[in-house]
This record gives structure tokens, sequence and C-alpha cells, in this order.
């Protein structure tokens, strides 16, 4: 089962894509749920960027994320593996940004919010410095990666690398997701 | 370890408790650190605290590795990370840029007390919650913005008798770094190994353009994929190689061409059966176990939770380890034995895997060793072979001296191979066994095909 990555050229987001994503993403929640109703998908001032290296500098009360896709420990780039970035708050997910990935398996920054960053710089503070989301990756071929808990500060830049297994010969669709769940740093402490 | 400490290219983290059960990853060195140094402290933080902390990382980390500190105790790791053993380590967790850059840079230097060669067991705490006799982390923030550089924000929390080891050696068949940047208008060897490195990355990550002509001369075409290469791998695209951009190459490089390598070993396999054979278990040795062997060095590639194993055709420690780790990700009893059903699994999970997506290989097109010592005095078509690779290096390594394509190996291919061996590393013989004969064919590949390009592939003219 080879990859086809000669098939799907870039092209705006459209509905139908949209809606191909929520069917996948329905069926395949990290909870293990099954959603009914459809995930609110907020109203965007700008569209998702698309464009190779659109570059959106941090500024005051965001961070940027990109996200590099790759396989055999990172030796092989995957072109056009599909990312969905959300928000998770409690059952509510937030869609933020559909992405596919260049010929080198990077997407294109996007810019996310997150706290001040002053935050992160005083020891006393008791107030949550950074912002988390939720990233799923699917290739076909491959075993779908769940990364959650991903943390986004201000200012800074986060890169998620993502590395692919591929699927045991004659399993058609994954049986599971590879799932990372990220942890509250060591130095943060809700409530002090 | 003995002697002096040298930079591993992977360490191998156990994901608890060191009684634990818990599995085990084996990741690149670098990126351990990034990702430690990604949990322990903030991002945000002023430069110099980074780099302190980054210091003290890298020579805990050291430490662990270079005393055997949980190998000498039996165990098959180099560190967990349970915070109260060791260090906190998130498996798949994002990185953060400013620390990623740091860390490029000083992955190969580490604190040692005066006198002695040995990384220091460099001792941490947070510094609020927790306070310990050694470096408090919200400490270093308090004295980098009090103007303290990093060698003095170490001296504050060790002591004055210490020193920064920096560039320690790494593990890698390439040089160290030269120590000075090497830019637009240079030339010499370096650049033509950056050269041969990069078009053979290339051919991984088509997005970097072909550097022609492969001439050991630091031009636009050099620089452009330089610059392509630090994009792609979170460097600052000056498309000048310094330190961080150097080491980085080499790594990848090694990474990539020991892939192709494994790849290309699978050929020589194809006529073996894939069926089970029989129950493979510590003691066994033989055709199987190579075969099993090969199996778990692939899945080993693309799986961080099944370590590397030697292709020996014995079945030792490290090919149980490998059988455990496997059946633990795979959901089986660990029991280091190969049964049918675990063989089934192995292979299964094997030929996902190169059925998946090609790796890229150049060096497939390439002669494989003839499995005899080619020596002066022999006339035959692979030492013609040889003639013409010798010849081919010989247009851009000049100190490999030419020969002619005649078939027969006589003198002057004897000094063509020595010349060759000398100016690779290799033990200056004149006779070409199976580690001369690959690396000969392995930088001929680099250089001959490191210029076939894919079509959206720059530069756009036609190379020849």
């Amino acid at each position: 089962m080879k990859y086809s990555s000669q098939k799907e050229k870039k092209k705006p987001v459209t509905q139908k894509y949209m809606d191909e994503m929520m069917r996948m993403y329905r069926e395949r929640l990290p909870s293990g749920k099954v959603r009914d109703n459809p995930v609110e998908i907020p109203e965007r001032d700008e569209p998702v960027p698309e464009k190779e290296n659109a570059v959106i500098p941090p500024s005051e009360n965001s961070g940027t994320l990109i996200i590099e896709v790759t396989t055999a420990n990172g030796d092989i780039p995957l072109h056009n593996a599909h990312i969905t970035v959300f928000k998770q708050n409690g059952d509510e997910k937030h869609i933020l940004a559909f992405l596919t990935t260049d010929k080198s398996g990077k997407t294109p920054s996007i810019t996310l919010g997150a706290p001040p960053g002053t935050l992160s710089l005083n020891p006393d503070n008791t107030v949550k410095p950074y912002a988390s989301y939720n990233i799923y990756t699917t290739m076909e071929g491959f075993y779908p990666v769940v990364n959650n808990n991903v943390p986004v500060f201000s200012g800074v830049s986060s890169i998620q690398q993502v590395n692919m297994i591929p699927l045991p010969q004659f399993m058609t669709y994954p049986d599971k997701d590879i799932v990372y769940n990220g942890e509250e740093p060591d130095l943060f402490t809700e409530g002090g | 370890m003995q002697g002096e400490p040298f930079i591993p290219e992977k360490i191998t983290v156990h994901l608890g408790y060191p009684k634990s059960s818990a599995e085990n990853v084996t990741v690149n060195f670098t990126d351990y650190i990034k990702n430690v140094a990604s949990s322990e402290i903030y991002p945000t933080w002023p430069e110099n605290s980074i780099r302190a902390n980054v210091y003290v990382i890298v020579s805990y980390a050291l430490n662990r590795i270079y005393t055997e500190f949980y190998r000498s105790q039996g165990y098959d790791f180099d560190i967990t990370n349970s915070t109260q053993y060791d260090m906190s380590f998130v498996p798949g967790r994002d990185i953060f840029q400013p620390i990623s850059e740091v860390v490029d840079e000083l992955f190969n230097s580490y604190i040692s007390r005066q006198g002695s060669l040995e990384p220091l067991f460099a001792v941490f705490c947070d510094g609020k919650i927790v306070s310990c006799d050694g470096l408090s982390q919200w400490g270093t923030v308090t004295l980098a913005n009090q103007g303290y550089i990093p060698y003095d924000i170490l001296r504050y929390y060790y002591g004055d008798d210490i020193n920064i080891i920096t560039d320690a050696p790494i593990q890698a068949n390439d040089p160290s770094y030269p120590g000075i940047p090497i830019t637009l208008g240079m030339s010499g060897g370096n650049v033509s190994l950056i050269q041969t490195r990069l078009n053979r990355i290339s051919a991984n990550y088509p997005a970097i353009p072909k550097i022609y002509p492969v001439n050991g001369i630091f031009g636009a075409s050099t620089e452009n994929a330089v610059k392509k290469f630090q994009e792609i791998w979170n460097l600052n695209p000056t498309g000048i190689v310094d330190k961080s951009t150097w080491y980085k190459i080499i790594y990848i490089y090694t990474s990539i061409k020991r892939l192709a390598q494994l790849a290309s070993e699978g050929l020589s396999l194809s006529e073996i059966s894939h069926q089970f054979p029989e129950v493979l278990e510590s003691g066994s040795s033989g055709e199987y176990v190579r075969v099993l062997q090969y199996y778990l060095a692939v899945i080993g590639s693309y799986y961080e939770r099944v370590p590397p194993v030697d292709i020996t055709g014995e079945f030792g420690q490290m090919t149980v380890d490998s059988v455990k780790a496997f059946q633990s990700v795979f959901g089986l009893p660990q029991t280091g034995v190969v049964d049918e059903t675990t063989w089934n699994e192995i292979y299964r999970a094997y030929a996902g895997i190169i059925e998946s997506v090609p790796v890229p290989s150049p060096e497939n097109n390439i002669a494989l060793y003839p499995n005899i010592v080619l020596s002066e005095g022999i006339t035959n078509e692979y030492v013609r072979i040889l003639q013409q690779y010798l010849s081919y290096i010989h247009k851009t390594y000049p100190q490999v001296s030419d020969v002619n394509a005649t078939g027969y190996f006589g003198p002057m291919t004897r000094n063509s191979v020595i010349s060759f061996q000398n100016q690779f590393g290799l033990n200056p013989s004149g006779v070409v066994s199976a580690v001369t004969w690959d690396a000969i064919a392995s930088v001929y590949s680099d250089l001959k095909f490191g210029y076939d390009k894919n079509p959206e592939q720059n530069p756009g003219y036609t190379i020849s």
C-alpha cells in the first residue's frame, strides 16, 4: 500500500474537504467518544495560511506552531499528511486549522493565542502561563497520531515533530491511534 | 565508558522508575536534550538562563552515560524520565525554537571539575518549591537578568573549580567542525564534504536544491542548498555553515545513509522464505537469526520503542532486548523468545514498512561487493568497475589518484586504493575487501547520483 502524493494537489480549503475531515475526526476522537452534534468551527478573520513559507511572526499574546511529519524516525519526510489543530474546552472541540505538509514534511507556521509571556517569568505566578492545543495527523497507510496538550507560549515558536509508523501488512485501516499526552511542566502547579 | 567522553548519537530513556516495567525509547541525543529542556524550563526565559540550564542538562545526561550508572546495574537503558531520579522527558512533546537553537549549538559542550574529563553530575532543582545543593532553575532567571553570563551562573552554583568543555567529539565517521564558519567564497575539503552530504540528503528531502558542480568551491548553488537545509531543520538560514549547521548536516546524512544501507541489504534477503523457521531464542545462531535481526533492525528504524540491533547471526542480549521491546509494543507476552506468533507479527510489521514509502536510495544503482578480495595481480570485471569508481572520485578528490579502467589490478591501482583509504580514514592496505569496496561505492554514489534530481527540483538546467 503505497501512499500517493501526486494525486492531491494543493487547493483552497473547501467545504467538502472540511466535511471529510469532520467525518474522519468524528470516527476517531481520542477520548473514544463519537459525537452526534457537529463540532463548532469558529469564525476566522483571516484565511488559514496555505502558502509555503507563510511565516507569521509571534506577537503579544500569541505564539506560533509548525508541524513536521516524517517516517523512519525523521529520515523520510511525509508529503501531504493531513493535520487538524484544535482546542479542547471540556467536551467541546474547536477546530483552528486544517493543514497539509509540503514535500519537506512541514506545514506553514500558524499563529495561536497564548497568555501573556510575563506569566512565565514570575516564579510566584499561579495562572497557567501557556495555552494547550491538540493535533491530529493522518496519512494513508500509517497509524494516525494524536498529540494532546501541546503547549504554546506567547512570543515563542513551537515545533511539533510527528513521526508516523506504517501499518503492518494486510491492515487496510488503522486499528488504533498513537497518542502522546503532553504533561504540565514541573515548574508550574495550578493554583501555586 | 573509558577515555575521553564523547557525544553519543542516541540515548535510551526508560519511561518510569528504574525498577518499573515501563518501556524504553531510543532517541537522538540532541532531540533528547531539546525535549528535556522544553519540559524542565520555560522558553520565554532570558537566553543566558537557557544556556546555563542546557549545559547542566547535557552534563547530567553525559554523566549517566559516561559512568554507565544504570547499565552497570544491569538495566537496559541509559537514563530514566522520572523526576525523582533523573530529568523530565515527555515522549512526543513539542519543542521550542529558542531552546532548539541553543541545544543545536551546545549539545557537545559540558561542565567538568578542573583536572577531570568526567561530565559533572550537575544536580538541579526548580529553586522555588525545592532547594538543593546545585543549580536553581528560577535562580538562573534572576542571575541572567542581573547580567551574569552562563559560565558565571554555573560557577555561582557549582563552585569556581569548574570548566566548560566545548566541542567534545561526536560519535560519527565524519570529521569534527573545523572551528570556523564556512562561507561563500571558501574552498577545500570541508566544502567538498558539505556539498556531497547535502546532495545525498536532498535525495530524501528534494526541496534542497542540488549543488553543481561538486568541486570544493563554495559558490551560489552551495549557499542556496545550505539555506534551504537550515530552513528545514529550524536553524538560522544564513547560508553560512556554522557549528550547529555542520553537525546537523553530519547527523542527518549519517542517519539517512544508515537507513539506505539497511534497505539495500534487504535485496539479498528477498530469496529467503519469510515463513516461521523454528523457535529462536537466546543462544540460537545461524541464518534465521540473521534474518530475524534484519527485520528487527528495519522495525527499529521506524519504531522508537524498538531499540537498534546488530545483525550478527548470534541471538544475544541485544536481540533479546529488541524482541522484548517489540513484544511489548505489539501486546505480546514479553518473553524474548521468538515463537511462531512473534515471528509472524515481526514479519507483518516489517512487510508493512517496506510497502509504505520507498526509502530514497541512489545507492541501489551501484555494484555490490563481489565477495572476493581484490588485490594486486588480479584481472576481472570487478577490478574494472573499481577503477571506474576511483577515477570518478578523483575528479572531486584530487588526492585520490586517477587510474585507467583496464580491469588489471596493477601498481597504479594499488596506489589509487591506498590514496582513497588515506583520504577516507581507512587502513591503507592497498587491498579491497568489503569495507573498502563499500566505502568506495558509497562515495562514488554520493558524487554520481547526487546529481540526479527529481523533476520539480532546482536547478532547472540539465546536469550531465
